[in-house]
């Protein structure tokens, strides 16, 4: 009884010391992918219970971070599957490996304009970054915005470093050719 | 010295390794390397300080939301129902 106690105890611990802490950076990835606040919310939630439910697989001091967005990358696969059942929504398992064949050709990386760009809002931002198709609207935020390295995102992505590489370089060449569209609009002059 | 420079090294294969060192992905020594060669060439650099500044201005422009206040609460609760 002593000795089932200690354990609750340092499982609580752990839990609130590594893993709880990441619960903000969780939540804004979940709302970029589900675009509501509650569904966001309930991702988070679902995420973190798996996530005590099975502490023990977790090694102590190790990525926590990463561990927990891989969590939640899978619970959010799986409540797309459900979702992609219903008419009009987008099957995930289609957008995997979507023209990732080929090593990235960094020859035509887009070469948007400093000016054009930094003088755009969040919104406009945020708003082009959430038309991307979602596994490279998900490699945009888990590198540019949360910092994962590329050995990180290939272990939460469940993809080679390879696919990683190419994943990133088309996912940030389609956000620059929609910032660029939109500048155009804004009647910003091209100069290439 | 830094056209002979710029004629004589791929400014391709450069470009991919920018993407890298932005991201944090070459090892100290490539990374050595790489900054040695990039200030010498101005078309390189310049193309290394656009996607710098591209990858700064997402990190601070993407919006980021905030969770409910109750929601640790409410997942220390659950966990501690389940437990029950």
């Amino acid at each position: 009884m002593i000795v089932t106690d200690e354990i609750k105890e340092r499982k609580d611990k752990m839990f609130e010391e590594e893993f709880l802490p990441h619960m903000k950076a969780l939540y804004n990835f979940a709302f970029h992918l589900t675009f509501d606040e509650e569904n966001a919310n309930d991702l988070v939630q679902e995420t973190y219970l798996k996530a005590y439910r099975f502490i023990d697989s977790y090694q102590k001091g190790t990525n926590s971070k990463a561990w927990l967005f891989k969590i939640l990358k899978n619970e959010f696969i799986n409540n797309y599957r459900k979702k992609s059942k219903q008419p009009n929504s987008v099957d995930f398992d289609s957008l995997l490996n979507y023209h990732e064949s080929d090593d990235p050709q960094y020859v035509g990386s887009l070469d948007l304009r400093q000016e054009i760009f930094q003088n755009m809002m969040g919104d406009e931002v945020t708003i082009a970054v959430n038309k991307l198709p979602v596994e490279f609207k998900t490699i945009i935020i888990l590198c540019d915005v949360e910092g994962f390295t590329y050995e990180e995102l290939s272990k939460i992505l469940d993809i080679p470093i390879g696919t990683v590489r190419s994943r990133l370089f088309r996912a940030r060449n389609m956000l620059k050719e929609y910032l660029r569209k939109y500048a155009l609009n804004l009647g910003y002059k091209e100069n290439r | 010295m830094k056209e002979k420079l710029h004629q004589n090294h791929a400014c391709d294969q450069i470009m991919s390794k920018v993407i890298l060192s932005l991201d944090g992905a070459l090892s100290p020594d490539e990374e050595k390397k790489f900054l040695e060669e990039i200030n010498q060439c101005s078309c390189c650099l310049g193309k290394y300080e656009i996607e710098k500044s591209f990858k700064e201005f997402l990190a601070q422009k993407v919006s980021k939301s905030c969770c409910f206040e109750t929601l640790a609460q409410s997942i220390k609760q659950k966990i501690k129902h389940n437990r029950n």
